[in-house]
């Protein structure tokens, strides 16, 4: 919980520190009469992505860098100083604490592979049996198929087992539930981004409540980038309060959302607009589209080589599928991109595949949502 | 005869020696946990479960507080605070 006066100084601060240690920020024509925060642009991967040296703090010593494309399809390399990290780390922690988790604690992390792997499940059952975590996390699909098999194999679940907790994919309430009756603990969900972690946890009364220690969270009109009010859907865009290597103020995360607002508690509950989270739909099961994080660090490396700036594979049928790229080179028959593609379907998918890749001039958002997406599946 | 302050100072900076794997003579109190003594993200949580171990309290959730984590003397400071209530 944050108090408004609390806020409006860390902005403030934060303003400050911007117009005179960055680059892109200093050379802003900025109206000392007005908040200023507030008159600060909204900014996204592309811009960022594009003008990194204006971004990024002057001086910068060691980083850690990790790559996302996110849902969104553009490549991106974030990095954070190890003191960041473990700041973000213990904002992390403190969300599970309130789950019960000792700081002494053991968990397990299930794999982006999980579902593609037949041998998974019984390896992670007996990885669950040996180690008795006090947590898991996972995709939602893959906790649910993991409650699914425990079931089946009738196995049993470790007392010291508090709450398995998702992140990256959105949960729905039949998977939430039935993860729950299997393994008799809180399913509890996670908002955030690799570019700054936690935005919001799941609080006792099961919402996303955003954690405005670290982040501020507000909603806008896409067109117009106008603040909507609470209550009202929008894009969620959010300011990290703790991140100064790359600082993410009024970053886009291309979520569509709206803010609900408890004054007599002070919290601050984000509801995400649903939408159908993406899956590989093959003809005997379906995967998470989240598998295409293994090629984050590629599709990075691919921008700054061959200028990739964005992408969206398609799936067509259960086994085709075309990769859009907006990019400054032919990269049609790329001699790294497509065997790669190929070869890590291949694996993923343990079975042949074909695979297209056609440049375009310009990748189109969900109408719906108006969210730019990665990857979508036509198959129904 | 030690002052209570003094130790807590000097059980804080054992502890953070030994996660730091550095003699505890060698740690001063400015020096910042992460970039002065290499505690990581993974150590910060096993320097909680010491502190929680060593002092005989259980964090509240409002503990979990970056600030209270950033330096051996911010480390002190909180622990002094909760030993103290």
């Amino acid at each position: 919980m944050i108090r408004i006066n609390e806020l409006t100084s860390k902005l403030d601060e934060l303003v400050q520190e911007l117009v005179t240690v960055y680059p892109f920020y200093q050379s802003l024509p900025l109206d000392r009469g007005k908040p200023l925060f507030e008159q600060l642009p909204i900014v996204d991967k592309q811009l960022i992505g594009r003008n990194l040296s204006l971004f990024e703090r002057p001086g910068l010593g060691k980083v850690i860098e990790t790559f996302t494309s996110g849902t969104t399809g553009v490549p991106f390399r974030c990095i954070k100083t190890p003191m960041e990290r473990s700041m973000l780390s213990l904002v992390l922690y403190k969300h599970r604490k309130k789950w019960g988790l000792p700081a002494k604690h053991k968990m397990i992390l299930l794999s982006e592979r999980l579902l593609s792997d037949s041998k998974a499940l019984e390896h992670y059952a007996a990885l669950i049996r040996r180690d008795r975590p006090h947590m898991i996390q996972g995709r939602a699909s893959a906790l649910f198929a993991l409650a699914q098999y425990f079931e089946e194999k009738s196995c049993e679940v470790p007392q010291e087992l508090l709450f398995v907790q998702n992140w990256g994919e959105q949960v729905n309430l039949s998977q939430k539930q039935q993860v729950e009756r299997v393994f008799g603990i809180p399913f509890v969900d996670y908002y955030g981004m690799e570019e700054c972690w936690c935005i919001a946890f799941s609080n006792q009364q099961g919402e996303l409540e955003v954690d405005q220690d670290s982040v501020y969270v507000q909603v806008i009109d896409s067109k117009t980038g106008q603040v909507l009010p609470h209550g009202e859907y929008g894009e969620v865009i959010v300011t990290s309060l703790l991140m100064r290597s790359l600082p993410f103020v009024r970053y886009r995360t291309g979520d569509i959302g709206r803010l609900i607002g408890h004054p007599e508690k002070g919290s601050l509950i984000l509801q995400l607009l649903p939408v159908r989270s993406s899956q590989i739909r093959l003809s005997d099961r379906v995967l998470p589209a989240a598998l295409f994080r293994y090629l984050d660090r590629l599709f990075w490396e691919l921008s700054v080589v061959k200028g990739i700036r964005q992408f969206q594979m398609i799936q067509e049928s259960f086994y085709s599928f075309r990769l859009l790229v907006v990019s400054d080179s032919d990269m049609s028959e790329d001699p790294v991109l497509k065997p790669k593609l190929i070869g890590f379907l291949r694996q993923c998918l343990a079975s042949d595949i074909e695979l297209a890749i056609e440049n375009v001039s310009f990748i189109a958002p969900n109408p719906q949502s108006g969210k730019f997406q990665s990857f979508i599946s036509l198959v129904s | 005869m030690l002052t209570e302050r003094h130790s807590i100072e000097l059980k804080v900076v054992e502890l953070i020696a030994g996660l730091a794997k550095i003699p505890a003579e060698d740690i001063q109190t400015y020096q910042l946990l992460n970039d002065d003594l290499g505690i990581d993200s993974i150590r910060i949580l096993e320097l909680l479960s010491y502190i929680e171990d060593a002092f005989h309290f259980e964090m509240d959730v409002d503990d979990i507080n970056p600030e209270n984590f950033n330096s051996v003397n911010s480390v002190i400071q909180f622990v002094e605070g909760k030993v103290s209530r």
